[in-house]
């Protein structure tokens, strides 16, 4: 039986969205007094920024600490907008975001490219910058900032009460939701998820590291901008306080004990971290005295975050979710569904290509005949070198690759195979030497440029996405096949859906091509090792590749599973996708691949037949080794 | 009597099992040697042995000492040193601090400089490069540096993974013929090594490793003629007989 | 300006320099044995500094100053133990944020023990300050800067000379290797956290007689001593107390020409540029991560 999770996660994710909006209607209901209402507010724009941070941290794995300085940018201009430029309140808002995203773009690619400490050191200075600036500067009113700003109002309807106000918030809590879950689940939103477990995987498969966390931020920004100038328009004057340092660390608290994972966990978070407000005022002053509270709140916090960190990475959200896994582990143990021990389903037949889909193609192009006639050369290396300090791992190596061919390039250990895959793909640069595919030299493009050209690739290890399912992970695969930008995925275009659409398709046939439907729905990181590695080749060939390298995809698989592994890759072949294999396997690889390429020492050994190769005594030699004797004898003998 | 013996060891990386419940015995003054194909699981054998890595379950014994839990400082202590994987040399310090550090654990049993003596002794050329950062050696330096660091804490057993790894065929005897002379002085021996060859012709005893089990054991002239280890290194076990037997001047 | 004006401005902006730069090079050890940047430095310094005024109302003042020193090295080592060390399997961003936890409270504890007052402690050495060419330094100042200069001095002496220093360097150049050789990461580690809190708690004890300590300096304390880190690429110690010195001076040009409220300012504008464009400092080191 198929099982239908996914489908259900998204109507479980519709119904708790449903019971957002009601419970934002309800509110004034439950929230009587104006004291309670207030709180509300200020919930709603903690939780717009934790929404905002959460993108950074909880998707790509970035960190910031600049969250109340874009929430300054919005709330001064928007009062600026307002009171000084007599700008209806709208307009001032979007040209605050608009000015908070222009300062991240500024700042943001030359800092993201460096090291998190650095990045997280830079926000802080920036926040601190900012908050200064506007304590010291006198046209804004300094530390007691200036009032006046008018309420909120669209086309003429204002927000003037603090319910109207409270919908307001609530309201825009809500779309922040929607759209951090609605990204969560998108091409960009998977590509960032994938990008902060690991950012040489994620670039394999087409990411751009630099602009994907760029996009993030922006977005966060606007996010904490928007925050600042509803925050505004409550308050009705702005001053520097509420934008310090202390306000963008709280914020970080709120993610951390909610829950990164999840744009749930900024609501958790924020909701917990108004209770600890709270239940600090009442309780502080009776232990440590009147003075105390502001102390006394910022130890609690603190504290806490060192605890959540240590005991409950997950925050709330994460620790609910392993509970739900386990009940559900459990529950399916006791109904006797053994999914783990299930034989893979049989390779189906390669699915017919239509013409001129492989990305890079910009021509039609059909694919080449199984074997025979003359192949297209795919890829070509001349002279490829790559050198570490004084070890040279590959040394002058020279090879083609044809279509609907199987290289497969054996070596001893420390021959340089992954080095080489590793240089083919970008990951590496090239010392010396010229790589060139589809007869465009690629010799220093970088990893996710040639994965867009249509080169696919597997590692050693296999790489699994955290908290992703096998099908997700799939999809993120189909990367370089989509376009979806972040500002679409948000918003659910007709364009955006049908490409979504498609993206699926394609990861389900890769899927079922590679036996592994019946598990589309399991945690990736569950699966077995050996599921683990046709999965990592099921995301390779879901990005439509013209060449797929496949480093050691057989270690660690037993005798059946290599089978079923041989002839997958022939069907790759007779589709006409060329293959590089490095294995250790030797019948395995014997029995598959067209040609071989013998390494050691970085240096090419033999190219030629299966037969050829097996029978060459170099070959044995460079694998069994020599001893003293032979050595002797064989100097002797000269 | 027996130095180093494991019984059922098993090791995981994560959810994945990579040592299936190993049995091994290693008795005084013998070299052992585990020979396998890649992914079989000899790194980790090792690095379990040394306390690199916490097993599973199963025991070690070194000594008589239970070791299953111990550290590795704890383990250095009684006399066990590994030369690991690929050198795994300190780059940018001297040959001279390298050989330092190794003495750390036992600083206060072992005499620094006459170990030290004796690593030159053995390695006249790390001698001349003693002021040199490690980084700049070249490979077979570096793996001399490597044996000499583990030797500067007076082991009794040795522990070396795959020295022979990227090194040039005359670089590879010199360091295989050093491990033998350390046997003659008294130590213990356990190679893992992929050059299979080298490995049985300086060994007492071998076990053949393949994906995480022991495949065979026996004194290292029979294995050296098992057709197994060829199949297991090459494939092809029913092809074993036509792939010619490089280096048997005798068939 | 005249000639002993630029001196007054160059002495004030050495003696502040070496303040950043020792802070700067608590970032430094810490980072180099653990990877981890411990943003509560700064605070832990003051906990040195608050422990010393303490400790100065019973006890002679040479006495107060070393138990503030230990007391910062104590407390330095058991928010490793409390904080970093649980969560050293995990993501250096998380033991980052947790040092954020931890400078947090330590900070927020200070203030519910000492309020936000200003304190001081009496100068190490008494007399009038001292005259050069036209400007003056007092002699605690020159107290500070003598004290970084000695412990940029021993630390060096620490890390290149001794056994011990060489296995906490080892830790940091091929942790793997020093496990293999039986050195206790963990250890050196604590022992790496212990000395940057001596450090940075030294110099900010001795500049405690000079201004005065609130305890809502840390944080200021840690951006500037980052700064200085960066200068030395995190990793040198020596070209960390120059950098440190460098943000000293440009701090105190910043005063002269437009103000004192800008001199902060100054230090994390400068922050912000060499990290957009010379992330690397005053070293050769890459620092940026390849994509």
């Amino acid at each position: 039986m198929k099982a239908s999770r996914g489908r259900l996660s998204i109507g479980f994710r519709g119904m708790a969205l449903g019971a957002v909006i009601v419970a934002i209607l309800l509110a004034p209901v439950v929230f009587t007094s104006s004291y309670s209402r207030g709180l509300l507010v200020n919930f709603g724009i903690d939780a717009l920024l934790a929404l905002g941070l959460i993108l950074i941290v909880g998707y790509a794995g970035q960190f910031s600490l600049a969250q109340a300085g874009f929430a300054a940018i919005g709330a001064y201009g928007s009062a600026i907008g307002t009171v000084r430029l007599g700008w209806p309140p709208l307009l001032a808002m979007v040209v605050s975001a608009g000015l908070a995203a222009l300062v991240v773009y500024a700042m943001g690619r030359p800092i993201l490219r460096l090291r998190g400490h650095f990045l997280a050191m830079a926000t802080l200075a920036f926040n601190e910058i900012l908050f200064l600036l506007l304590t010291n500067s006198s046209e804004l009113g300094g530390s007691s900032g200036f009032g006046g700003i008018p309420p909120f109002s669209l086309f003429g309807y204002e927000f003037a009460d603090l319910d109207q106000q409270m919908y307001l918030i609530l309201t825009l809590v809500a779309v922040g939701l929607w759209i951090g879950l609605r990204i969560r689940s998108s091409r960009e939103g998977r590509a960032l998820r994938a990008l902060k477990i690991n950012e040489v995987v994620a670039a394999a498969h087409g990411v751009n590291p630099g602009s994907a966390k760029t996009k993030a931020f922006v977005l966060s920004a606007v996010f904490a901008s928007v925050a600042g100038s509803v925050y505004a328009h409550t308050m009705l004057y702005v001053n520097p306080s509420p934008f310090n340092v202390m306000t963008s660390i709280e914020i970080l608290v709120i993610i951390v004990v909610g829950g990164t994972i999840s744009p749930w966990g900024a609501l958790v978070g924020a909701a917990a971290l108004t209770a600890i407000r709270e239940g600090s005022t009442s309780v502080i002053p009776e232990l440590f005295g009147e003075g105390a509270v502001g102390a006394g709140e910022e130890f609690v916090v603190g504290v806490l975050l060192v605890l959540v960190l240590v005991l409950m990475p997950g925050g709330i959200v994460g620790g609910y979710r392993r509970l739900h896994a386990r009940v559900a582990a459990w529950r399916r143990g006791s109904a006797g569904n053994a999914t783990a021990k299930q034989s893979a389903e049989s390779v189906s037949e390669p699915t017919p290509r239509k013409e001129g889909e492989r990305p890079g193609d910009r021509t039609v192009v059909s694919a080449g005949p199984p074997d025979g006639s003359p192949q297209k050369v795919r890829l070509e290396v001349t002279g490829l070198t790559k050198r570490f300090g004084g070890v040279t791992a590959v040394d002058n190596v020279d090879l083609v690759l044809h279509d609907a061919e199987i290289l497969g390039v054996i070596g001893p250990n420390g021959a340089g195979k992954t080095t080489m895959i590793n240089l083919l793909s970008g990951v590496l640069p090239p010392t010396s030497g010229r790589i060139v595919i589809d007869g465009r030299d690629v010799t220093r493009t970088p990893a996710y440029h040639i994965a867009r050209m249509g080169l696919a690739r597997t590692f050693q290890t296999p790489v699994m996405f955290e908290g992703m399912t096998v099908l997700e992970t799939v999809l993120v695969g189909t990367y370089t096949v989509g376009h979806t930008g972040i500002l679409r995925s948000a918003l659910p275009t007709p364009g955006a859906l049908r490409e979504e659409r498609r993206m699926r398709e394609i990861a389900e046939q890769a899927l079922e091509r590679c036996g592994l439907s019946h598990l589309r729905d399991e945690e990736a990181t569950n699966l077995s090792l050996g599921h683990q590695k046709v999965l990592e080749i099921a995301r390779g060939l879901a990005s439509r590749p013209s060449i797929l390298l496949l480093d050691e995809p057989a270690a660690g698989l037993n005798r059946a599973e290599k089978q079923e592994l041989s002839q997958l890759l022939r069907s790759f072949r007779s589709e006409g996708i060329a293959l590089i294999l490095v294995e250790h396997d030797m019948e395995m690889v014997m029995g598959l691949v067209d040609r071989v390429h013998v390494l050691e020492f970085g240096k090419t050994l033999r190219v030629g037949s299966p037969a050829e190769v097996r029978a060459d005594p170099e070959v044995i030699r460079a694998y069994l080794g020599v001893d003293d004797q032979t050595e002797e004898v064989v100097n002797v003998g000269h | 009597m027996s130095v180093i013996e494991a019984t059922n060891l098993r090791f995981a990386y994560g959810p994945v099992e990579v040592l299936h419940g190993i049995n091994l015995r290693v008795n005084e003054g013998e070299i052992v040697s585990v020979i396998g194909p890649n992914g079989a699981g000899k790194t980790t054998l090792l690095n379990v042995l040394a306390g690199t890595h916490r097993a599973a379950s199963g025991t070690i014994t070194l000594f008589g000492k239970d070791v299953t839990r111990a550290s590795q400082s704890t383990i250095v202590r009684h006399g066990l040193a590994l030369v690991p994987e690929g050198r795994q040399v300190f780059a940018s310090m001297t040959v001279d601090d390298n050989l330092t550090l190794g003495a750390y654990a036992r600083r206060r049993t072992v005499d620094a400089a006459k170990q030290r003596e004796l690593v030159f002794e053995l390695f006249p050329r790390l001698a001349d490069r003693r002021g040199q950062l490690a980084g700049t050696l070249s490979g077979g330096e570096q793996q001399m540096l490597a044996i000499g660091r583990a030797l500067m804490s007076d082991p009794r057993v040795l522990l070396l993974d795959e020295p022979s790894l990227g090194l040039a065929p005359r670089v590879v005897s010199l360091i295989m013929r050093t491990i033998g002379q350390l046997r003659d002085t008294g130590r213990t021996i356990v190679l893992v090594e992929q050059n299979a060859k080298a490995a049985l012709r300086l060994a007492d005893r071998g076990y053949l490793l393949e994906t995480g089990v022991v495949r065979t054991e026996g004194p290292a002239s029979e294995l050296a003629d098992d057709p197994r280890v060829v199949a297991v290194y090459l494939g092809g076990g029913s092809d074993a007989a036509t792939v010619p037997q490089a280096g048997r001047r005798n068939s | 300006m005249n000639f002993s004006d630029l001196l007054q401005f160059v002495l004030t902006g050495v003696t502040n320099g070496a303040i950043y730069g020792t802070i700067g090079i608590g970032f430094v050890v810490i980072h180099r044995i653990t990877g981890v940047i411990n943003f509560a430095i700064g605070d832990l310094a003051l906990v040195g500094a608050f422990a010393a005024v303490v400790l100065a109302e019973a006890l002679p003042l040479w006495l107060a100053v070393l138990g503030g020193i230990a007391i910062a090295a104590l407390v330095s080592m058991a928010s490793y133990w409390l904080a970093i060390r649980p969560l050293s399997r995990h993501h250096l961003l998380v033991q980052l944020i947790a040092t954020l936890g931890v400078a947090i409270a330590v900070r927020s504890l200070l203030q519910i023990l000492f309020g936000s007052g200003a304190y001081q402690l009496p100068p190490f050495v008494s007399g009038p300050p001292l005259s050069v060419g036209g400007a003056t330094i007092s002699r605690q100042a020159l107290w500070v800067i003598a004290l970084s200069v000695i412990i940029v001095g021993l630390l060096i002496l620490f890390f290149d000379w001794t056994l011990l220093g060489k296995a906490v360097t080892a830790c940091a150049v091929n942790p793997f290797a020093a496990r293999v050789v039986g050195i206790n990461t963990g250890l050196m580690a604590a022992l790496s956290f212990a000395l940057a809190g001596a450090a940075a708690g030294t110099v900010t004890i001795a500049q405690t007689p000079m201004s005065v300590v609130t305890v809502l300096g840390g944080l200021t304390l840690s951006l500037k001593g980052f700064v200085a880190a960066i200068l030395g690429g995190v990793d040198k110690i020596g070209l960390t107390l120059v950098g440190g010195i460098i943000v000293g001076l440009i701090e105190s040009a910043t005063a002269i020409f437009a103000g004192a409220l800008y001199a902060t300012l100054a230090a994390l504008v400068m922050m912000l540029v060499l990290l957009i464009f010379r992330p690397a400092g005053l070293t050769r080191l890459r620092t940026a991560t390849r994509v």
